[in-house]
């Protein structure tokens, strides 16, 4: 290709050119684009329109369901050309019909008989957080042992082949489970972080997870051969280890996250009524838990995902601004056109009150942008909020009371 | 495509996997492909089935391809046309099947999940809607898979020229609203090549 091949297209010409196309499609970085403009600096103008309506009409597809896929395999790789004869095909498809009504029948009990007794992750976080008297952050082991972490901001790392935890670059405890080497399944660790507190762990693999105020993870020591799978209940940030044989697979209570490397925040506490993903950066798979058929929709970066507990769907949406919700990693909350019901569900993780208010006032005002520091004190959070919302409030105890 | 045209005439020959080789690497593109004209999965997946099925039905009759999946899509293409066909002519009241097979762009899906349906996104759905059909399925050709003219006119079984005349149309038709909507195309911009 010479270098002056597009000098004098018109826009139309570029669109028309099927080389052009192809390019603006494999292009993989605004930096290479930038360089393809500057050596064909005299088309600038037109090649830039050319590709916005090119990129108009990209796609991220999905897969189909590996249910229907092996249904439908099914039928074509049994189908006996020498049996079905022309006429016949038509009358057999209507028969197969009432087959695969059956068929699928069948296939959902042997699906929901394969969930329960090899269900994904046996591990289930126990109900029992109110007992947890604890204004520290917890460690509770695989073999039993707790360990309470002093510091406000803990750091906890897996150490690989050891059998052991490091906590805050000075603790190692041993996690080595009691003789019991006839279980295969990994055994998982808990950390509890109470409200006003977060913690930052590395796991086995080199996977970072940064954990906020008022969450549960469960991790095991050591990764199973083909899965790494984790549990949250909670907000975390992480930024997975790639590795695309082992697929990294997060289970909240509603939702499940396929990784195989990328960065991300899940913000899904159990109390909340919605659970919200963020895609930094790569691309992961997000779909309903409670669904017997996975229907994996697919998230690249930049993009949110909404589940609704109510609603118990999936909703996809661009997000303009990713790094917004990952600025409590930094110790910040930061927040753009936000309603203050949703602030304060945020403030009262962060400090462990509770706000109380009357819906109609806090209706009635606008929303919110800011950044606050949450290693400030609540009061002066507080005095700073209220002057820009426009309201009264009165801090007692454990509440924080709106009077407007 | 080199490699294509020894899969296919392993196909041909019988060869054990080829079948479901070419099967695993079309199936998820098939689907989707038909979802671009109809909503009814099981319709789409009942096509592909059938079409399969006339593949190993007329295996040792096939032509020759270099290019399996462009081969699939034409037969593909044509089963569902004319599955839509008779469709319509045994169900006029189902008003899914009242219009032409239609394609659906992924912009246009993301717009309307948008809660907020602003004054721009009104314009590029206008644009969008100008479309007619050939236009909407030869711009997927072009713009969405990338491919040439060639390619295309085997597809639609359309000349060169018409085939052409259908994407300037379409250009023209969506050039409309280009300049008005420059803020809404960045952000899509900014989110596609982001990846």
């Amino acid at each position: 290709m010479t270098e002056k091949k597009y000098l004098g297209y018109s826009v139309e010409d570029l669109l028309h050119d099927q080389e052009f196309i192809s390019l603006v499609k494999n292009l993989n970085t605004p930096q290479e684009w930038e360089r393809f403009l500057q050596v064909h600096i005299e088309s600038k103008n037109n090649m830039i329109q050319a590709q916005k309506m090119i990129l108009l009409f990209q796609t991220n597809e999905g897969v189909l369901s590996d249910e229907r896929k092996h249904k439908l395999w099914n039928n074509i790789s049994h189908f006996n050309p020498i049996s079905a004869g022309n006429y016949k095909l038509i009358r057999i498809k209507s028969f197969a019909r009432i087959a695969a009504t059956i068929l699928i029948i069948i296939s959902l009990g042997g699906l929901v008989y394969l969930q329960f007794n090899r269900s994904e992750n046996q591990y289930r976080f126990s109900d029992s957080r109110n007992d947890l008297k604890t204004d520290n952050p917890l460690l509770v082991l695989s073999n039993g042992k707790t360990v309470e972490l002093k510091k406000t901001e803990s750091k906890i790392e897996v150490l690989k082949g050891k059998d052991a935890i490091q906590i805050n670059n000075d603790q190692i405890v041993d996690n080595q489970t009691s003789n019991d080497k006839t279980s295969i399944e990994a055994k998982f660790n808990e950390v509890i972080i109470p409200f006003g507190k977060k913690s930052k762990l590395i796991l086995e693999d080199g996977t970072t997870v940064w954990l906020n105020a008022g969450s549960r993870f469960a991790f095991p020591q050591k990764f199973n051969r083909n899965k790494r799978e984790v549990l949250l209940d909670g907000e975390a940030y992480f930024e997975v280890a790639k590795n695309v044989q082992k697929p990294f697979l997060i289970s909240t209570g509603d939702i499940k996250i396929e990784v195989l490397g990328t960065k991300f925040n899940v913000s899904a506490y159990r109390s909340d009524n919605q659970s919200e993903t963020v895609l930094l950066e790569g691309s992961v798979n997000i779909w309903d838990n409670g669904k017997l058929f996975k229907d994996k929709i697919l998230m690249v970066p930049n993009q949110k995902a909404t589940y609704s507990k109510s609603g118990k769907n999936i909703v996809l949406e661009p997000e303009k601004e990713p790094g917004l919700s990952i600025a409590w990693v930094e110790g910040w909350y930061q927040f753009k056109n936000e309603n203050l019901e949703k602030v304060f569900l945020k403030l009262e993780k962060y400090y462990n009150v509770r706000f109380k208010y009357d819906q109609k006032i806090i209706s009635g005002l606008l929303p919110v942008s800011g950044k606050l520091d949450l290693k400030d004190s609540l009061d002066e959070v507080m005095a700073v909020l209220s002057k820009v919302a426009k309201f009264k409030y009165q801090i007692s105890g454990n509440s924080v009371i709106i009077i407007k | 495509m080199k490699e294509d045209k020894y899969i296919w005439a392993d196909f041909k020959n019988d060869a054990e996997n080829a079948l479901s080789y070419i099967y695993n690497q079309h199936i998820d593109f098939l689907f989707f492909y038909g979802k671009k004209f109809t909503t009814d999965e099981d319709f789409i997946l009942d096509i592909i089935q059938d079409m399969f099925y006339d593949l190993i039905k007329y295996r040792k009759t096939l032509g020759e391809t270099d290019n399996i999946r462009l081969y699939l899509m034409k037969s593909f293409r044509r089963k569902l046309f004319h599955g839509i066909e008779s469709k319509r002519k045994l169900a006029h009241l189902d008003n899914v099947y009242n219009h032409d097979p239609d394609i659906v762009f992924s912009i246009e899906e993301v717009m309307i999940h948008e809660e907020e349906q602003s004054r721009r996104n009104k314009y590029i759905r206008e644009g969008l809607l100008a479309l007619n059909s050939k236009q909407r399925e030869v711009i997927y050709y072009k713009f969405t898979l990338g491919y040439d003219y060639d390619q295309i006119c085997e597809i639609m079984a359309v000349t060169y020229d018409t085939a052409r005349q259908l994407v300037s149309r379409g250009i023209n038709s969506l050039k409309q609203f280009m300049s008005e909507n420059d803020f809404i195309l960045m952000f899509i911009y900014r989110r596609i090549t982001n990846k």
